[in-house]
């Protein structure tokens, strides 16, 4: 059992005037697997460390199983972390690095051995137990740095941009290695990236920072259907989705009109309780949810296709409207748009999204719901 | 291209004779300087090995009966390995005890630093800059007050102090380049200080310390201005063995090239090995 | 509590009992003779005559200044400093130019330019002195009667020139070294660049190389600066500082004033003389270097 609780940590830097990490509470609940992902800067490496014990809490609390832990060093956390550069002992075996905290530990030969081998045939290292990190490939590395953490059966692993330094295919297999192992040890996991592809396939729970706050919190699906603001829509989701100014027309028990800057006027299924007639929106419909009709219409938007990139199973259209808005649509791998064409958009208002002067997301009439979706993944396993 | 005479990255110039002669021309010139530059050492080597007639012949000989006389000489009448001894003890316990005092500082300099970090690394390298002539009487007052002269102990600890600068300058240097992870990871591990700095950084930085070491040897071996003032005899290292050749009771250039070819030829091996270190150590890493 | 048990910023504070030492120990070897130099400086003290104490105030800086042997000591320091400095960097200059060009065995080439500099200061000023420079058996002069000249007894008539010669001869591997690390470091680019653009090997001295060599030239000319103003083996077992004071610089008569005439008062303000000529380079090399430190 082990869970991780924060309450309203912060970090200050002596000297600096802004705050690093602004307040972030957050419960991880036993073998859950968490991922902080946010754009470079905004604090998710340095929130993994003050968990790790690398940094210094500078306010809140952090409690693993209920214990504060604010004041205990990396090493009585009882965590192990995986680093982005992996930071394997260059001068010492795949064997000994495995090896080294379990020695630190003063565990017995016998014991230490055991845990070894077995976390090498975990990862498939058992053959190069012997041979030093220089003569490892990336991957080989990558499982060296968690076969590492793995040894020392620890409450929580943390990994901090565990697969940036691997190329795209690597990544991939990495990804679902690391799904496997989470699954097969059972672990409480906190990961750390940049990249929304892996929070998106990893992840049981998203955290979303921007400049040292939480946007939203939740998971992958969640985050997908309704993203909480502006940020979270064009971070989440790639192709990235479509966010253009609007302004809304009229308010309705099952939705608003909005007519978009560029054109056409659309109704979207969403809360118009706090929407005013003529207020500024931005409207987002995610590329896959626009469809290409054949003729212009007021609920249409006509632009000039620009590229076209065909990715086999779909073809990402990008096109320019007369007012000058770049627009991204995706449609199926047998298309035929070519440049210059113009096309016409059609837009779903079940699906469509609306931010509010703020920023924030209006809430949508045919919200997520993530009970059907945990209903879903138990018939599906 | 024909204008193109000195400068020759060899990929450039595949066809056309006249980078082909310029290259020689380079080539030349090169040998020439270098050969010039060395000929005063090589010629101190030659003449260590003629007798001292042949030594002082005019024209000096090329050709001659190698001898080994003037090494003889220098073991039998002087006594050499006094000298050479105390020039080991020396060099060796001053570079020891500098690294001693330096790792820690250079470790808590490069892995905690604090606000005042960069201002204590720049305060150190400016003792190195005082002139030891300004603060020679006040040091020659102390080792005689406190019986330090002509001691080993006292010219050791002179040198710890003259080199503790640099040797803490270059370790920080090395350090810095040792990943921050790869201490964090030990740390995550369970490592504290006393095992992070022996089990990892140590193991990791020794190249670095090693050439650090080999810098400070040569520093202290050569040094020549707190050895001639300080020591006479019991304690005299090879600067002062040399020095005493410098007194005219006859010329003896067989036994005085031995001498010196004795004194500087383990230094020079030592020197060749660690001569891009160097460069770091002695510009304080202003030059990269 | 161990360090490990810590959080991160109380190990951070174990750092500075790692740091005290050598902080102490250079605090010590910093303060305590300056201030004994400062202090014996404004005293009336010989060791040889005992009875002459008490406050001197600034006679001793009075006497030193009104001492002509000073003034010429501090001329001969200006002539050696610059000298060696022109012919160092001048010429370590193009040689570092010429040994970053490839040519046949051009590792051993640089290894033989270099290796002036490893050798003890005590040899080769006896080197030169006996088997160069030596009127009868010296090979210059061996050279010098072949032709037809009188041989030089460089001591005698160039004392000033031959310890130039000899302490150029030492530091010229010093800048060789340096400027040649500098060079390197010059992107290769930037030349094939330039020499696209028309700059034949001239012009890609003057405005590609030479500024690239900038800082490491007024690097060499500090630290050779530094080193220059305290040359002592050199003079001390070649000319003792004569004929006359022909070669006596201000390090010699710091030495010659102190433990040859015992005038402690004297040297010292000779030596805080010193001090302050150091210093006035040390603080440009101190703060060209902490540019470059990104602690």
């Amino acid at each position: 059992m082990a869970t991780l609780t924060l309450r309203d940590i912060r970090k200050s830097y002596p000297g600096a005037a802004a705050e690093t990490i602004k307040g972030v509470s957050l419960d991880v609940a036993d073998r859950e697997f968490v991922v902080f992902v946010g754009p470079s800067g905004c604090g998710k490496s340095t929130l993994l460390r003050m968990i790790a014990g690398l940094e210094d809490i500078s306010g809140g609390e952090l409690a693993i199983d209920g214990v504060r832990m604010n004041e205990t060093g990396p090493a009585g956390r009882g965590l192990a972390m995986v680093f982005q550069s992996y930071a394997l002992y260059p001068h010492m075996t795949v064997r000994q690095n495995m090896e080294f905290a379990l020695k630190l530990a003063k565990l017995p030969v016998v014991e230490r051995r055991a845990k070894v081998e077995e976390a090498a045939r975990i990862l498939q290292l058992t053959d190069y137990l012997d041979r030093t990190p220089r003569q490892l490939s990336g991957g080989q590395r990558q499982r060296v740095a968690i076969g590492r953490a793995i040894v020392r059966s620890p409450k929580v692993f943390l990994f901090d941009e565990p697969l940036s330094n691997l190329d795209a295919a690597l990544r991939g297999q990495m990804r679902l290695e690391l799904a496997r192992l989470h699954n097969e040890l059972a672990a409480t996991m906190i990961y750390v990236t940049h990249d929304q592809i892996e929070a998106m396939t990893l992840a049981d729970k998203i955290v979303v920072l921007r400049a040292g706050r939480v946007e939203q919190l939740g998971s992958p699906l969640e985050l997908y259907r309704d993203p909480a603001n502006i940020f979270v829509a064009g971070f989440i989701g790639a192709p990235k989705m479509n966010l253009h100014p609007g302004r809304v027309l009229d308010t309705r028990p099952d939705g608003v009109r909005i007519a978009l800057d560029s054109g056409p006027v659309l109704d979207v299924a969403v809360a118009g309780d706090r929407l005013a007639p003529g207020a500024a929106i931005t409207f987002g419909a995610r590329p896959e949810d626009i469809t290409v009709a054949g003729t212009a219409g007021p609920d249409r938007l006509s632009g000039r296709v620009v590229v076209v990139e065909h990715l086999g199973g779909q073809t990402l259209v990008h096109l320019e409207t007369d007012s000058g808005e770049s627009w991204l649509v995706q449609t199926d791998g047998s298309s035929t748009i070519a440049i210059g064409d113009t096309v016409h958009l059609g837009f779903d208002g079940t699906v469509s999204h609306v931010f509010d002067g703020q920023g924030q997301a209006v809430p949508r009439l045919h919200r997520h719901d993530p009970s059907a979706e945990a209903a879903r993944i138990r018939a599906v396993s | 291209m024909a204008t193109v005479i000195s400068d020759t990255p060899v990929k450039l110039r595949a066809s056309g004779t006249v980078g082909e002669r310029a290259h020689w021309a380079v080539g030349v010139l090169g040998w020439l300087v270098a050969l010039a530059m060395f000929f005063p050492i090589a010629w101190m080597v030659l003449t260590s090995f003629k007798s001292e007639t042949d030594a002082i012949a005019t024209p000096p000989l090329l050709l001659f009966h190698p001898t080994l006389e003037g090494y003889a000489e220098v073991q039998s009448r002087a006594n050499y390995l006094l000298f050479a001894l105390n020039s080991v003890i020396v060099s060796v316990g001053g570079t020891a005890l500098a690294l001693l005092f330096a790792v820690p500082a250079a470790y808590s300099m490069a892995f905690h630093p604090t606000r005042r970090t960069r201002g204590t690394l720049l305060w150190m390298l400016s003792t190195k800059m005082l002139p030891p002539v300004g603060v020679l009487i006040p040091i020659y007052l102390l080792f005689r007050n406190l019986g330090l002269l002509d001691t080993r102990i006292g010219l050791i600890a002179i040198y710890m102090l003259m080199n503790l600068p640099i040797v803490v300058w270059m370790l920080y240097t090395f350090f810095k380049e040792v990943p921050k992870d790869i201490l964090e990871a030990g740390r995550m591990d369970g490592a504290n200080q006393r095992d992070e700095i022996r089990h990892l950084l140590l193991p990791l930085a020794m190249p670095g310390i090693a050439s650090t070491g080999l810098l400070s040897l040569i520093l202290c071996w050569n040094e020549a201005f707190w050895s001639l003032n300080l020591t006479s005899h019991a304690a005299a290292p090879l600067t002062q063995f040399i020095a005493s050749f410098s007194s005219p009771e006859g010329l003896f250039f067989s036994k005085l090239s031995a001498a010196s070819t004795m004194a500087i030829a383990p230094i020079m091996v030592l020197g060749w090995i660690s001569q891009k270190q160097l460069v770091r150590g002695l510009t304080f890493g202003a030059v990269k | 509590m161990s360090a490990s048990t810590m959080p991160a910023s109380r190990s951070r504070g174990a750092g500075l009992p790692f740091l005290a030492p050598s902080v102490l120990v250079l605090l010590l070897w910093m303060i305590v003779p300056l201030a004994m130099t400062l202090w014996f400086s404004t005293q009336r003290y010989n060791l040889l005559d005992p009875t002459q104490t008490g406050f001197a105030g600034i006679d001793n800086y009075y006497y030193l200044v009104t001492d002509p042997d000073f003034w010429t000591s501090l001329v001969n320091t200006l002539v050696l400093v610059v000298s060696v400095l022109v012919i160092t960097v001048g010429l370590g200059t193009l040689l570092a130019v010429l040994y970053d060009t490839a040519f046949p065995g051009r590792n051993i080439a640089r290894l033989l330019v270099i290796a002036p500099f490893f050798v003890m200061p005590t040899v080769s000023a006896l080197m030169w002195k006996n088997l160069m420079m030596h009127p009868i058996y010296g090979l210059f002069g061996v050279v010098a009667h072949a032709f037809g000249f009188a041989p030089i007894d460089w001591f005698a008539q160039y004392p000033m020139a031959a310890i130039v010669i000899i302490v150029s001869w030492e530091w010229l591997p010093f800048a060789v070294l340096i400027l040649l690390t500098a060079v390197q470091s010059l992107d290769g680019e930037q030349k094939e660049a330039a020499r696209l653009d028309g700059a034949g090997p001239i012009a890609q001295f003057v405005y590609i190389i030479l500024p690239h060599m900038r800082r490491a030239i007024t690097v060499v000319i500090m630290i050779e600066t530094i080193f220059l103003l305290t040359i002592f083996a050199e003079i001390f077992v070649t000319t003792s500082g004569g004929p006359g004071t022909a070669t006596t610089t201000l390090a010699y008569l710091i030495y010659a004033r102190a433990l040859l005439q015992y005038d402690v008062g004297g040297a010292s303000a000779g030596g805080v003389v010193a001090i302050v000529l150091a210093n006035i380079v040390a603080i440009f090399l101190v703060r060209s270097i902490a540019r470059n430190l990104e602690a």
